[in-house]
């Protein structure tokens, strides 16, 4: 599914908003489970991307790896819906943070999905958890 | 999270399939990306279901089970060329839902790759509200 990438000029909220296409569905004619499991990773990464946590992390030879998802499916969405995701950082540990995401259908403002997200901080050579250097949180974060 | 097993008083609950990882699945991380492993979820389940006749019925009925949680903990990586066993049981049934348990291993060095629970909800498509799951429908994994 192409989306227009808008980043938001916000560093703490990115949202993002766009239109269901055929892509996004299945046999139930509804949005299928795991294309949100796609949105919710495509946004997170834009996330990082447009605030430049992205090119930070890769300089430090670093990645980001999911170590948990917990998904609430709240109600469908069907073909043509206006979606408005908004994903934020919510949280650190030493080596991983929660992030959570929010789809809403513009039209009638329904969450259609929730969901939190273990991603842990590794050292891509090592392939092993490493501490999250302040200077990768402040990127996240409201100055 | 803690972990469930099969329950083997209960064989038809239980379902495995095998998947072999190839270059599509592998992302900038060099190993398996986590959408793919959640699509192997979803399609263990459909085999599943459709082994026993039950996509079948609920077409027929105009109902469907749809995700309402997934909790999913990846605990450790995949890598091109892996074979990976996904086993999925059916846990338990409620009134209009079910909870489906998942979990996969690598064979060539017994590593659990995922483990994974999924509460499902019975719909009737028409209303797209949940409705009762027929005997008929649990009978079909065993667990009248």
């Amino acid at each position: 599914m192409a989306h227009e990438m808008i980043p938001s000029p916000n560093p703490e909220y990115f949202t993002h908003e766009f239109v269901v296409d055929e892509s996004a569905l299945d046999h139930n004619h509804h949005v299928n489970n795991v294309v949100f499991i796609q949105w919710i990773q495509d946004y997170s990464i834009l996330h990082s991307d447009v605030c430049g946590s992205t090119a930070v992390t890769d300089g430090m030879g670093c990645t980001w790896m999911i170590f948990n998802h917990h998904v609430e499916y709240k109600a469908q969405a069907f073909l043509g819906d206006k979606i408005k995701l908004t994903t934020w950082v919510s949280d650190y540990a030493r080596a991983s943070c929660k992030r959570r995401c929010r789809f809403e259908r513009v039209s009638d403002g329904k969450v259609v999905l929730e969901s939190e997200t273990i991603w842990a901080f590794i050292d891509a050579k090592r392939g092993r958890l490493t501490a999250i250097p302040e200077n990768v949180k402040l990127l996240f974060q409201t100055k | 999270m803690e972990q469930k097993e099969p329950n083997p008083q209960f064989p038809l609950s239980a379902y495995s399939a095998e998947f072999t990882v190839d270059e599509s699945m592998i992302d900038r991380n060099h190993h398996v990306n986590n959408v793919v492993l959640v699509q192997w979820m979803q399609n263990v389940s459909t085999q599943h279901a459709s082994f026993l006749g039950g996509m079948k019925m609920m077409d027929d009925w105009g109902c469907a089970m749809v995700v309402r949680t997934h909790d999913i903990d990846f605990k450790a990586q995949a890598f091109l060329g892996d074979v990976i066993r996904c086993t999925t049981w059916v846990n338990e049934f409620g009134k209009a839902s079910s909870v489906r348990c998942y979990k996969f291993v690598r064979p060539s060095d017994n590593k659990e790759i995922l483990y994974a629970e999924t509460s499902w909800a019975f719909l009737d498509l028409k209303t797209g509200t949940p409705t009762r799951i027929p005997q008929e429908f649990k009978a079909l994994f065993g667990m009248e």
